[in-house]
């Protein structure tokens, strides 16, 4: 078995153009490393995508906030621009494992490996993000284009996205339900609504009832009931007959109420 | 008395080892020729193995051999007998063709490397005729068609009973109290190591084990070899909870090793850990109890149902362990318990932390905060109308349980934790609702007299007046060494350093139970004190003779003996000691037996507070106080310790932790930590642990014990809480969200 460690993009390249045998790229190895237990390592090459400075940037270009793929999620939690611009995808890294997890655990090897409770899903869906790509057949990711919200201004109104998820427990878990929303203040209500319900089915998806619900509103406490009743609906439609339905159904009261919660307190401050 | 050491807090002495990753384990000892063994278990619950194909197998690089039932000893043991004379049932086999459960054990591969051997054990095909399979108590009792054992499939153990229970002319009141399988979540897996020479017909073994003796006897059994030639060692412990007591894995090491003249090491994964060595029993117990006019509990009557898994192992004793111990807490004129342990084709149960004492208490504590609330009373008051006062002589067994104070943790426990004033706010309503609850026990702190106990010690003293103690003492990695370090450092007045306690080691040791029924530092902690005392009155004898002087002037003080008379005067120990060899006295040794006489019942009151996600139906324990009549504790902090793994365990056990087993084939649905889930420190409030220390005991300055004791009222205490929270009854753990909601959503039908 080789170990390439590629320190920029250009020699990612050309090991990625080495065809010979099986390739396993590796981030931070926290998908990887438990998957192998028990499993014999059949791989030919490991290919390292830890020291490559151009993938772990997060910077603005061209409208766009680029986040490359072996950003730690505690960094993206801690990113300014993140932050400031998608809040829910912070909320989403921030809550992601355990601090060790997050120290090392990568954007790029949530989605590469594509488990329907993936954190970070539902939120590049809702920002309506694009996936960069390198490799004959594009097997590498390099990053993450996420396009800016317009300026805010009397017009356009201000930007807002929280993001709840709800595990078996309440830290350190898989997620059984999450909920991204985002929206734009304009004139003291929410604007231009939509929420991304995840973990409720193969892929996250929206929800436009439910966006509907909070559309023109304060995100007053009323609202709860038929919010999380609109969520319940698209859920059952997503999972009709599982086991887990009729837990889920009644449960997503949890994040619907803390989003409410988070675009309220947008509201007040 | 002024204690030194004894009562001081003290950090386990290899912390620092185990922080690093310096600590070594069983599993990372390399023996030069070492195999590697990997089990190849039974994928159907309940069948007859036909064929065998290990062809391929056999291709993999480095495979040396398979074993499997036709080439290794057929002789039946039970994994729970610690002595051979034991009357145990005998059920199991290394390896079997008629197997019993998903994880049963048909054979074993052997090879150079661990990868190979786990290789080859994939490439194994198997030809099974599969046999109907009883994947519950009930399917059992109603006749197996195929039995799962031609005898002692179902056990009914003798009636434990006083009174006339039926006669009681009381009020009525039932309850059916249900726990669900758990496993122990040692951090350390399974592993045991076997080196067999043939020439010599030695062998030895290194284990993570609390019982060396009991390995060594169920290997000396198995084989038919001389005991004397079988040395055991016990590894250092990441942890037992009951999973590391019985002997699963060193008779199957010590097969591989027989068989091929090489160093063997079994090391299982999570999964094996949790499919092939023991859960804790699914226990179901139907409570009748009587009250009189003034609501004082005066009978019970039980109806208990253990689910024993493919093979008995415990599970009878397990009963009787319950049973004994319905008239240590509550003031009865009649009881009587009837239990029933019954095979299935799921995974073995045996051994957890507690055994029989936290089923038993779960039952009995669910059942009486049953009673106050339908009695509308207060259920610490409650509770006080009922109990045993302090010296009561229990009538199961006749021996006396001690200073038992009942009512005082219960006292100081409700003060702790704020009971009235936690009772006293208005009940909420709203997305979170909070609940409290408490629950009390008696435990046990050794066999008296259920059985004979005895620790026997050798102590002696080096030329540099540090001390060396041979005790079978079974460390699970949570101080018991440093415990005893304390005690004989107390005695001699010798830094607790400077003594070394090595552990279990059949060569050496004096035979003994090994670690069971909470009695390491009763019983043997006892006897390394008198032991100790013994070498002390050596010293003072050779410090009389070397002064010329009367005895009692004469007291030991940091390191040396000193005289009353003449404080600038002293005779260090290691001054004794070259005086002792020099003049051909002999050695500064002390061999010593104590044989306990009493075993008082440490009492525990627990308080819990809950709060319910009325939403996602997720819980929290938001608070908890213990009071734990420990009689001294030698290493406060250590124990305060134990309190706080025994809530963990006991409120995981409560909200979250629960072997699911497939509902066709018992096979293991969530066998890894990723899907078992467990209560983790951060989810954990600040537990509260108060001591009570009368110090009237017989263990070394007056202890009790603690380890088992601590988790025994904690599941009833977390589960009342939660029922006060939500207004509900629920009697069976664990109590899921989905149960949370579904209770929720049929009640706001109502
Ligand atoms: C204890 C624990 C808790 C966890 N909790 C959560 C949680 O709460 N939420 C959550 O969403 N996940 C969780 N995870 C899963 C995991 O940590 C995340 O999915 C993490 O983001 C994976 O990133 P990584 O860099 O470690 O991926 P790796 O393990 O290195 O890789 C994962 C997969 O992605 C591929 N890959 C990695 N990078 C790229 C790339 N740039 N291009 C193409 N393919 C790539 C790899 O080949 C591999 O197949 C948890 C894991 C553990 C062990």
């Amino acid at each position: 078995m080789i170990f390439v460690r590629p320190a920029s993009i250009i020699e990612l390249a050309a090991a990625l153009a080495e065809k010979e045998g099986k390739t396993i790229l590796a981030a931070g190895c926290t998908d990887i490393l438990p998957g192998k237990i028990g499993r014999p390592w059949d791989a030919d090459r490991i290919i390292d995508l830890t020291h490559i400075p151009e993938l772990q940037q997060i910077a603005v270009e061209n409208n766009e906030l680029f986040i490359g793929s072996c950003c730690t999620h505690a960094q993206i939690a801690e990113n300014g621009l993140v932050q400031k611009y998608f809040k829910a995808l912070a909320e989403a890294c921030a809550q992601v494992g355990s601090v060790q997890i997050r120290n090392r655990g990568t954007i790029g090897g949530n989605v590469a490996n594509a488990s329907p409770a993936a954190d970070t899903m539902p939120c590049l869906i809702l920002f309506g993000a694009e996936r960069e790509v390198i490799g004959e057949n594009g097997e590498c990711i390099t990053g993450f284009c996420l396009p800016l919200p317009e300026d805010p201004s009397a017009d356009s109104g201000t930007p807002v996205s929280a993001f709840a998820k709800l595990g078996d427990r309440d830290i350190v878990t898989v997620a059984r339900i999450q909920l991204a929303a985002k929206s734009v203040i304009k004139d003291g209500r929410l604007s231009a609504v939509s929420v991304v319900l995840g973990a409720a089915g193969q892929t996250p998806y929206f929800c436009e009832e439910a966006a509907q619900v909070l559309e023109g509103s304060r995100a007053e406490e009323e609202l709860l009931e038929p919010f999380a009743a609109a969520l319940a609906e698209a859920i059952e439609a997503h999972i009709p007959g599982r086991t887990t339905l009729a837990y889920k159904r009644s449960a997503v009261k949890g994040p619907a109420a803390e989003i409410l919660k988070k675009l309220s307190l947008e509201l007040y401050y | 008395m002024d204690l030194k050491y004894v009562g001081k807090d003290d950090s386990v002495f290899n912390t620092q080892d185990k922080a690093s990753g310096g600590a070594l384990y069983a599993c990372d000892l390399h023996l030069p020729r070492m195999l590697h063994m990997k089990l190849i278990l039974s994928p159907v619950p309940h069948g007859r193995v036909m064929e065998m194909d290990v062809s391929r197998a056999q291709t993999v690089p480095g495979v040396v051999k398979i074993l499997d039932w036709r080439n290794t000893p057929q002789v039946k043991y039970n994994r729970g007998r610690v002595r051979a004379s034991e009357d145990v049932p005998d059920q199991e086999t290394l390896f079997t063709d008629h197997v019993r459960f998903v994880g049963d054990r048909i054979g074993a591969v052997l090879a150079e490397t661990k990868e190979a051997a786990e290789l080859a054990a994939s490439f194994i095909t198997l030809e099974i005729e599969e046999y109907p399979s009883y994947l519950t108590p009930q399917q059992t009792l109603a006749g197996t068609q195929v039995p799962i054992h031609e005898t002692d499939e179902i056990i009914r153990p003798d009636v434990i009973a006083f009174g006339d229970y039926e006669a009681d002319p009381g009020e009525e009141l039932s309850q059916l109290t249900g726990s669900s399988r758990t496993t122990h979540v040692a951090m350390e897996n399974h592993c045991a190591v076997a080196d067999y020479h043939a020439g010599s017909g030695e062998m030895e073994v290194w284990t993570g084990t609390q019982s060396v003796f009991g390995a060594r006897s169920a290997i000396a059994t198995i084989f038919g070899m001389d005991m004397h030639k079988i040395r055991v060692h016990k590894t250092p412990m990441g942890g037992s909870f009951g999973c590391k007591q019985e002997m699963i894995l060193e008779p199957l090491a010590a097969a591989g090793s027989v068989a091929t003249g090489r160093p063997v090491k079994l090391w299982l994964n999570r999964a094996e850990v949790m499919a092939c060595t023991v859960l804790r029993h699914p226990v179901g117990t139907f409570v009748r109890g009587k009250f009189n006019a003034d609501r004082k509990l005066t009978g019970v009557h039980l109806d208990i149902l253990l689910d024993a898994g493919a093979y008995q192992t415990v599970s009878p004793d397990y009963c009787l362990s319950m049973a004994k111990k319905i008239n240590w807490t509550y003031d009865m004129d009649s009881a009587s318990v009837n239990s029933v342990s019954v095979c299935t084709n799921t995974p073995v149960s045996g051994s957890y932390r507690g055994w029989g004492g936290p089923e038993l208490c779960f039952a009995m504590e669910n059942f009486v905060n049953m009673a106050a609330k339908s009695y509308g009373e207060d259920p610490v008051a409650f509770r006080k109308k009922s109990i045993l006062p302090p010296w009561s002589v229990t009538k199961v067994g006749d021996f006396n349980l001690g200073s038992l104070p009942l009512a005082e943790v219960m006292d100081r426990g409700a003060k702790l934790f704020g009971w009235e004033e936690k009772k006293a706010r208005p009940k909420q309503d709203g997305r979170y609702l909070r609940g409290i609850g408490m629950a009390i026990s008696t435990h046990t702190s050794g066999y008296f007299p259920r059985r004979p106990d005895w620790g026997t010690i050798v102590i002696k003293m080096e030329e540099d007046g540090s001390v060396s103690v041979n005790c079978n003492i079974h460390d699970h990695g949570c101080g018991s060494v440093l415990a005893f370090q304390k005690i004989v450092g107390e005695v001699l007045s010798l830094d607790p350093a400077r003594v070394a306690v090595p552990e279990g080691d059949t060569l050496y040791n004096a035979i003994d139970n090994g670690c069971y029924t909470s009695r390491s530092v009763f019983v043997l902690g006892r006897s390394v004190m008198e032991t100790a005392e013994v070498l002390k009155g050596q010293l003072l004898d050779y410090a009389q003779e070397i002064w010329s002087c009367g005895r009692d002037i004469l007291y030991c003080e940091d390191e040396a003996v000193r005289r009353t008379d003449d404080p600038s005067a002293a005779l260090r120990y290691t001054d004794i000691a070259y005086y002792a060899a020099d003049h051909g006295k002999g050695a500064l040794f002390a061999a010593h037996t104590y044989w306990p006489e009493s075993n008082p019942g440490p009492a525990s009151a627990d308080f819990a507070e809950v709060e319910v996600d009325t939403y996602t139906g997720h819980c929290r324990l938001t608070d908890f106080a213990c009071v734990h009549d420990i009689g001294k504790a030698i290493n406060p902090e250590v124990c305060r310790s134990q309190i706080g793994s025994a809530v963990q365990s006991g409120a995981g056990m409560v909200f979250c932790e629960e072997v699911r087993l497939d509902p066709k084939t018992g096979a293991i649905l969530n066998d890894s930590l990723e899907r078992y889930h467990v209560m983790r420190a951060a989810e954990l409030p600040d537990v509260k642990v108060e001591f009570l220390e009368d110090g009237t005991a017989d263990g070394p300055f007056g202890a009790k014990s603690i380890g088992e004791a601590a988790l025994v009222p904690v599941m009833p205490a977390v589960l009342a809480a939660l029922n006060d929270a939500l207004g509900s009854s629920f009697s069976s753990v664990p109590v899921t969200p989905e149960k949370v909601l579904a209770f929720l959503e049929k009640e706001a039908g109502r």
